[in-house]
C-alpha cells in the first residue's frame, strides 16, 4: 500500500513559520511531550501575509496560509501545476470560535449590521476554501472534523483519495486558532523525478471502536499492522491514559507520550518530529496514533 | 469495482417528517416555508424560513444506549431521527454489521440549545473568555464532531469508519460520495451517509447580511427571483454493495453511479463567473459514472433562487449539455435551503422521482429569465421516464459537487 509519500511538511506554530526541521524545539525534552501553544496573533499573520487582504479573516484561514506559503521556497513545488493540487483540512474546533465572535458582533452592531466576511468565517470550509482561492488550487477541497483526530484523518482521507485515483497531489492539513500544519502528499511516482520523499505512509486506519474497546484495539495494534516492535517508534496523542499504559507494558519505544494540548495539530507535530529523525538517519518505522476518550482511533504507519 | 445501490432512505424536511409525506409535498408543488416561529429573530430584516415544526422527541426518537435525547441539541436529534428511518427502511440490523462506513455533512454544526430561542450571547462570551486556556471537554461537546459521536453511540456503530464533512451546502453530496468510494473500492459493504442542519440564527443573520434572502417566496430560475430561504432538515441514505443487496432481497431505490467535485478558487461567497468549478464537477461525475451528457434525463439543480447562483448554474448546464439541457427543477423552491442537509434530501427526492416516474416541479415560478434558459418544470410535476439524474450541490468557497443517480438496470425499481 506504499502509494503515498510525504514530500514536505510546513507549519505555523507559536507565531512562526517553520518546516519539520523546526519541530524538535516544540517538544518538551523532559517529559517528551508538546509544549502548550498560544492563539496565533492576527497582527503578526497580517505582516507575514502582506500580499493578501487579511481584514476580518479568521485565524484558522490565515494560519493555514502562513504554513502553506512557505512551499514556494521549495524548488520542486514551483514545478507543480497548482490547479492539480487538492486540499483536505481537518480541525477540532472547526468554526466554533468564529461563530462566537459573529454572535457577539450582533450584540454590538445589531443583527442586521453584522459583517459579511465575519459570517463566512463561521462556515467550516472557510480555511480550506481560502487556501484554494489564494493559491489557485483547483482539484478537490474537503473540510473534515473528528475531534483531536481531525489532522490525522486529513492525512488518511488524502491517502484514500490517492488510492481511489481521485487525486494525486494533496495538501493534507490541520488548522486551529493556535496554528496550522500542511503536508504535501503525493502518489509516489508523481514527483519522484523532482523531489525525494521524506517518508512513505505504509498503512493507515481510522475508526470508531467505542470507549470500552480502545484497550483491546491498542493491544492488537502490533499484530494488526504487522509491527516489529523493536524497530518501531511510537508517537501518542489523544485523551486516553490507555495509550501510555498499553505501549509502556509492551516495552515499546515511545518517542512522544500522550499529549492533546495542540488539538488536531498534536499528531501533525508528532509526524514532524518523526520526519526530522528520518533526516537524521533513524531507520525505524513510526506509528503515529491519536485516540480520543469517546472511542475514535486514527493511526498511520510511516516508513522511511 | 463494486456497484453501489441505495436500499434505505430517511428524510426530515420542512412540512415532511417521513418519505411518503415528503414525496406527496414535493410532487404536488407544495411550499412549506413561511414566517419563523422557532427562533426569536424579531429584529431581523427578513424573517422567513423552512421549519420542521412537527418534530418532537417523544414521537420520533427514544432514549437509547445511555443517551438521554432530551439533552441533545436539535441537529443531533434530527440526525438520529433521519438515520433511524433510513435504517428501518433498509431492514438492516446495524448492530450485526462488521464494517460500516458512516458519513455526515453539515454547515453550521450544533446550534444553541436555549429554550427561549434567543441568540446565545452568554455561551459565546463564555467560550471566548476561555480561549487562552481552552477546555478540551468543552470543545469536544460543542464542536460539530459531537453530532457524529452521538450517532456512533446511539446506534452502537462499533468498528465503523467515520467522516464528518464541513463543506457547507455541498456537504451532503461529499458525504454520499465518500460512502460510494468506500463501497466501490471494497473497503465497506454498507454505508450510512447523509447531512443535517437545524435552523440556525447565525445562518439567518449571515445570509440576511449578504442580501441573499427572499422576503417572500423562493423562485429559482424566475426572472424576479429575490433569493433563498434558510431552512432545516436531515436526511440519510443506506448505501449497499449491489450483490449483497440482491442476496438479501432488499428493496433497491436506485444506483449511485458516481460523483464529481470541483473547486472554483475564485471567491468565498460568489461562484466563478465562468462556472469552471461547477462544470468540472458535472463533467467529472459523468466520467466517473461512465455516462454521456445525452444519457441524463433530469437535473436536480442546486437552484437556490439567488440571482447569481441560478444564472451561473444555468451557464454550467449549457456548457456541459450544449443545446440539449434536460428538464431541471429545484425543490428548494418548496422546502428552502437546508444547508448541510440539502444535497442528501435532494438525493432522496431524485430516488423517489425514479420510483414514481415523475419529475417534481420548481414551485412559485412566474416569469422566464433569459439568463436562465432552462426548462425548469414550472409549478406542475411532469410524468416522464427517468433513468439517469445528476444532482448538483454548490457551496460557499466554490466547493462544487455533482452526484449521478440512476435506475438500477435489470433491478427491481
Amino acid at each position: 500500500m506504499q502509494n503515498c509519500a510525504i514530500f514536505s511538511a510546513y507549519y505555523y506554530l507559536d507565531n512562526q513559520q517553520l518546516t519539520y526541521k523546526g519541530i524538535p524545539k516544540f517538544i518538551d525534552k523532559t517529559n517528551m511531550s508538546i509544549s502548550p501553544l498560544p492563539f496565533s496573533d492576527f497582527d503578526k499573520l497580517s505582516i507575514i501575509l502582506n500580499n493578501i487582504n487579511t481584514r476580518m479573516i479568521d485565524l484558522q484561514s490565515l494560519s493555514l496560509q502562513a504554513a502553506v506559503s512557505q512551499a514556494s521556497k521549495d524548488e520542486f513545488y514551483n514545478t507543480i501545476d497548482k490547479s492539480d493540487i487538492s486540499v483536505v483540512a481537518g480541525s477540532f474546533s472547526a468554526a466554533l470560535y468564529p461563530i462566537c465572535e459573529f454572535i457577539l458582533s450582533a450584540k454590538e452592531k445589531g443583527v442586521n449590521f453584522v459583517n459579511a466576511t465575519q459570517f463566512t468565517n463561521t462556515v467550516g470550509n472557510a480555511a480550506a476554501s481560502r487556501l484554494c482561492i489564494w493559491n489557485q488550487f483547483k482539484n478537490r477541497v474537503s473540510s473534515i472534523c473528528n475531534g483531536i483526530n481531525s489532522g490525522l484523518d486529513a492525512i488518511i482521507s488524502t491517502c484514500d483519495d490517492i488510492n481511489y485515483k481521485n487525486s494525486s497531489i494533496t495538501f493534507a492539513c490541520a488548522t486551529e486558532e493556535i496554528g496550522a500544519a500542511a503536508f504535501l502528499i503525493a502518489k509516489d511516482n508523481i514527483l519522484q523525478d523532482k523531489a525525494k520523499p521524506l517518508a512513505y505512509i505504509k498503512n493507515y486506519e481510522s475508526k470508531y471502536v467505542g470507549t470500552e474497546n480502545i484497550g483491546t484495539y491498542l493491544q492488537n495494534l502490533a499484530n494488526h499492522f504487522n509491527l516489529d516492535l523493536a524497530k518501531t517508534d511510537f508517537y501518542l496523542s489523544g485523551s486516553s491514559d490507555l495509550l501510555n499504559d498499553t505501549f509502556k507494558n509492551k516495552n515499546c519505544n515511545i518517542k512522544i507520550g500522550i499529549n492533546k494540548e495542540a488539538l488536531s495539530l498534536t499528531p501533525m507535530i508528532n509526524i514532524g518530529n518523526a520526519l526530522f529523525e528520518y533526516e537524521n538517519n533513524n531507520k525505524n518505522d513510526c506509528i503515529i496514533i491519536s485516540v480520543n476518550n469517546i472511542g475514535f482511533v486514527s493511526v498511520i504507519q510511516l516508513v522511511r | 469495482m463494486k456497484r453501489v445501490v441505495v436500499t434505505g432512505v430517511g428524510v426530515m424536511a420542512p412540512g415532511s417528517l417521513e418519505k411518503n409525506i415528503f414525496w406527496s409535498n414535493i410532487s404536488s408543488g407544495k411550499t412549506s416555508t413561511g414566517p419563523v416561529t422557532m427562533l426569536n429573530c424579531k429584529d431581523l430584516r427578513i424573517q422567513i424560513a423552512g421549519e420542521i415544526k412537527e418534530f418532537t422527541n417523544k414521537t420520533y426518537i427514544e432514549n437509547k444506549n445511555g443517551i438521554d435525547t432530551s439533552f441533545l441539541e436539535r441537529s443531533q436529534r434530527l440526525s438520529i431521527a433521519a438515520l433511524n428511518m433510513a435504517i428501518s427502511d433498509s431492514k438492516i440490523k446495524v448492530e450485526d454489521e462488521k464494517n460500516i462506513a458512516l458519513a455526515i455533512g453539515t454547515t453550521m454544526g450544533k446550534n444553541s440549545n436555549r429554550p427561549n430561542h434567543d441568540i446565545d450571547f452568554e455561551s459565546a462570551e463564555n467560550i471566548l473568555s476561555q480561549k487562552e486556556n481552552f477546555n478540551i471537554s468543552m470543545l469536544q461537546d460543542l464542536a460539530p464532531s459531537s453530532i457524529m459521536t452521538t450517532l456512533c453511540k446511539y446506534f452502537s456503530l462499533k468498528n465503523s469508519q467515520t467522516r464528518m464533512f464541513l463543506n457547507a451546502c455541498a456537504a451532503g453530496n461529499y458525504s454520499i460520495g465518500w460512502g460510494f468510494d468506500k463501497i466501490k473500492n471494497n473497503e465497506s459493504t454498507l454505508a450510512l451517509v447523509g447531512g443535517v442542519d437545524s435552523l440556525s440564527l447565525p445562518a439567518l443573520m449571515g445570509f440576511n447580511r449578504l442580501l441573499s434572502l427572499t422576503p417572500n417566496l423562493c423562485r429559482p430560475f424566475d426572472k424576479n427571483r429575490k433569493g433563498l430561504i434558510v431552512s432545516e432538515g436531515a436526511a440519510f441514505l443506506v448505501l449497499e454493495e449491489l450483490d449483497r443487496a440482491l442476496a438479501r432481497n432488499a428493496y433497491i431505490y436506485g444506483e449511485i453511479k458516481g460523483y464529481g467535485l470541483g473547486v472554483d478558487a475564485f471567491h468565498i461567497t460568489s461562484p466563478s463567473p465562468d462556472a469552471t468549478g461547477a462544470i468540472k464537477s458535472i463533467n467529472e461525475a459523468l466520467k466517473n459514472s461512465g455516462l454521456d451528457p445525452e444519457d441524463i434525463d433530469y437535473i436536480s439543480a442546486h437552484g437556490t433562487g439567488t440571482s447569481v447562483n441560478d444564472k451561473i448554474e444555468s451557464k454550467a448546464l449549457l456548457s456541459v449539455f450544449k443545446n440539449k439541457v434536460p428538464p431541471v427543477s429545484s425543490i428548494k423552491s418548496m422546502i428552502g435551503h437546508s444547508l448541510g442537509a440539502a444535497a442528501a434530501i435532494e438525493a432522496i427526492a431524485c430516488l423517489l422521482m425514479i420510483q414514481n416516474n415523475v419529475a417534481v416541479p420548481t414551485a412559485n415560478f412566474e416569469i422566464f429569465d433569459e439568463d436562465c434558459p432552462v426548462d425548469c418544470i414550472p409549478n406542475v410535476a411532469r410524468n416522464m421516464k427517468i433513468n439517469n439524474i445528476i444532482s448538483n450541490a454548490f457551496a460557499f468557497g466554490g466547493n462544487n459537487s455533482c452526484l449521478v443517480i440512476s435506475r438500477l438496470k435489470g433491478g427491481k425499481n
